[in-house]
């Protein structure tokens, strides 16, 4: 089967002044119809930036991105456009992305306007309708302004408005992490249940690893703009093989008293991206660090059953 | 009477209101719960749940256009409500203090942290300000701060989210004050820096021997930290309970509609049921339980009065008509 999405040795670059960043820095995925793959990380990890520059918000330095085989890096702007409609982005926070100023109407009716997807207002109309009843929100509240909705409610017009066009992919970034706790796993269950509807498939960018664990069924983990590990969702959650996803999870509390657990504590922060050091990234935090990790990048491995690790302790 | 016995600090039947067009939203709806001496309490809830509010009120915090329309907030036997204020300023620090979410807007932007730090040393104690800058830097360092003496001259726009969390506890330190509120105070850093710092803050409490009342949303945090949960809804308390037995069998609907939308990492959460699937819009206006409009098993007297928390067992209080009701898993009328 072919991906929907395939992205070959991606980097990006940001500049300040004379001092070059790398957010990005050789990141390789695929995805497949119907698969939501988890993209792990913390801030500035260049997560989102993968997912930009996935959808071409922002151009890529280096690297290729395949939509179903084509090279979207090649394409011109006005075909860009045109294709935009199959692949979505839903956003964190849905009081910066929706229009204050649009109704829900408004806001649903113009990719359907701008990809040219109803012929009438009747089908308009019809779209409308049955894509709000999609997300379980009530066609009456077409007629409100952002400002009128709940947080909840403001997340499914985003998510209303992405699958509209009826995308093949949508990158999803933080989609919940503004929301309470019990309208996240709801807002996570109609993403799963969409996906199903509607043979879709996702890059859910977060940094809650339970929301991964919840809507993947892969999940990549990104350190300083590299992926260090990768694999099927149970197989990394059960048997996590580089330092820092070991790190990670063990540091995220479960709600039962009666677990005790072995929590790894990490020293120090993030080094800063303007001056990182040769080798592996994680070296100064890492505590299975060997002399060998200093020198050079370790290579992405197979360790067997799809699970991936960039890591020479781990040997 | 001895004062050992009695709570650290108390809060009895406390209302507060804000104006909203002509009329008083009530956003804490008689409040009852206590935080005993050398606890660990977690106080949970969502958004526009009170908790914030409720804390911030013990604090002496409370905005000017809110009032107090019943309650009382006791501290070692006197009521915070009736100190003038700045008897209430001589025991912020001392008595009680706060760390709150928002590291950045808690400490000063103008004022190097170090300077900060050596400040409360000396609302504390009274020493020269060489001194209490030498203790500053010290501090510092005990909270993990590497390189400490040069970086109490940085402006907290120059340190990392972090590392401001880590100044307000060195602060704290040097308060040494006997119940400290930690309002979310690790939401919004990295997990692995979360971790770190609630080590760090733990370590500290130990050893000032500070009781705790925390403030969060994340009930995972609780499970692990905690003694004893209090559990508000819109204002008002639904549920307090020792941490084992609110687990083990959450007594309220509410409280069992929040354990069922818990993610964990730990393993794969079922989506929950179309049953379980509320309305999300809060009401303060109602007079009775304020989870009623939510609730699948509400019964009519619910909308109307208020029910007063419960002793259903072993310490664990439950503010519900129709709790007994709820045992089999949500059942909608």
């Amino acid at each position: 089967m072919e991906p929907v999405i395939r992205v070959d040795n991606l980097r990006k670059a940001f500049r300040e002044g004379r001092s070059v960043i790398w957010a990005v820095n050789g990141v390789s995925l695929d995805i497949y119809p119907g698969e939501a793959v988890g993209l792990v990380g913390e801030s500035g990890c260049g997560k989102t930036t993968t997912a930009r520059c996935v959808l071409r918000l922002v151009e890529p330095t280096e690297g290729r991105v395949f939509f179903q085989g084509a090279d979207m890096t090649q394409w011109s702007g006005g075909h860009l456009r045109r294709q935009r409609r199959f692949f979505q982005m839903v956003f964190q926070d849905p009081n910066t992305s929706l229009n204050p100023r649009f109704t829900v109407r408004r806001t649903l009716a113009e990719p359907l306007r701008l990809h040219g997807l109803a012929s009438s207002r009747r089908t308009t109309e019809e779209m409308l309708c049955e894509t709000m009843l999609r997300v379980n929100l009530e066609p009456r509240l077409l007629e409100r302004y952002p400002h009128q909705l709940s947080g909840g409610q403001k997340q499914r017009v985003g998510i209303a408005r992405a699958i509209i066009t009826s995308p093949r992919f949508i990158a999803l970034d933080e989609p919940t992490s503004s929301l309470d706790m019990s309208i996240r796993i709801q807002i996570l269950s109609l993403l799963q249940r969409l996906q199903n509807e509607m043979n879709m498939a996702y890059l859910f960018i977060s940094h809650d690893l339970s929301a991964v664990r919840f809507l993947c069924s892969r999940v990549f983990v990104m350190y300083l703009g590299r992926v260090v590990e990768a694999g099927p969702v149970d197989e990394i959650f059960e048997r996590p093989a580089h330092p820092y996803t070991r790190a990670l999870l063990s540091a995220i509390p479960i709600p039962d008293p009666k677990l005790k657990r072995q929590r790894i504590i990490l020293e120090g922060e993030p080094p800063s991206l303007f001056n990182l050091p040769p080798g592996c990234g994680f070296y100064d935090r890492c505590w299975a660090r060997k002399p060998s990790c200093r020198g050079e990048m370790p290579p992405f491995r197979d360790i067997g059953d799809g699970h991936f690790v960039a890591c020479f302790a781990e040997e | 009477m001895t004062a050992h016995d009695e709570p650290l600090l108390a809060i009895r039947s406390l209302s507060v209101s804000f104006p909203r067009y002509n009329q008083r939203v009530r956003v804490l709806d008689r409040v009852s719960f206590s935080v005993d001496r050398g606890a660990f309490v977690g106080l949970v809830g969502e958004s526009g749940s009170g908790k914030t509010l409720s804390s911030l009120t013990a604090m002496g915090f409370l905005p000017p256009s809110a009032r107090v329309d019943e309650g009382e907030v006791w501290l070692n036997g006197q009521n915070l409500l009736t100190l003038p204020p700045e008897e209430m300023t001589r025991l912020r620090g001392r008595k009680i203090a706060m760390i709150f979410q928002s590291t950045r807007s808690a400490l000063n932007p103008m004022m190097r942290v170090g300077d900060q730090v050596a400040r409360a040393i000396r609302i504390q104690k009274r020493v020269g300000g060489k001194e209490a800058y030498a203790e500053a830097v010290r501090l510092l360092a005990r909270v993990g701060i590497a390189d400490a003496e040069k970086r109490a001259r940085a402006y907290p726009h120059q340190l990392s989210g972090g590392m401001c969390q880590r100044v307000l506890v060195a602060m704290m330190l040097a308060c040494r004050p006997a119940l400290l509120i930690a309002d979310e105070p690790t939401t919004g850093l990295d997990v692995t820096i979360q971790a770190q710092i609630f080590e760090m803050f733990l370590e500290i409490q130990r050893e000032i021997g500070a009781s705790v009342l925390l403030i969060t949303h994340d009930l995972g945090v609780v499970a692990e930290t905690c003694q004893r949960v209090v559990v508000m809804y819109a204002g008002q308390i639904m549920e307090s309970a020792p941490v084992a037995s609110l687990f083990a069998s959450p007594l309220h609907p509410y409280t069992r509609m929040l354990m069922r939308s818990v993610l964990r990492v730990d393993r794969r959460v079922e989506p929950p049921g179309a049953a379980s699937v509320m309305k999300e819009e809060i009401t303060y206006s109602i007079l009775g339980c304020r989870f009623a409009p939510r609730c699948p098993v509400a019964l009519p007297i619910c909308w109307e009065q208020k029910p007063d928390a419960e002793s259903a067992e072993n310490d664990h209080q439950v503010a519900c008509y129709n709790w007994r009701g709820t045992n089999g898993t949500g059942h909608s009328g």
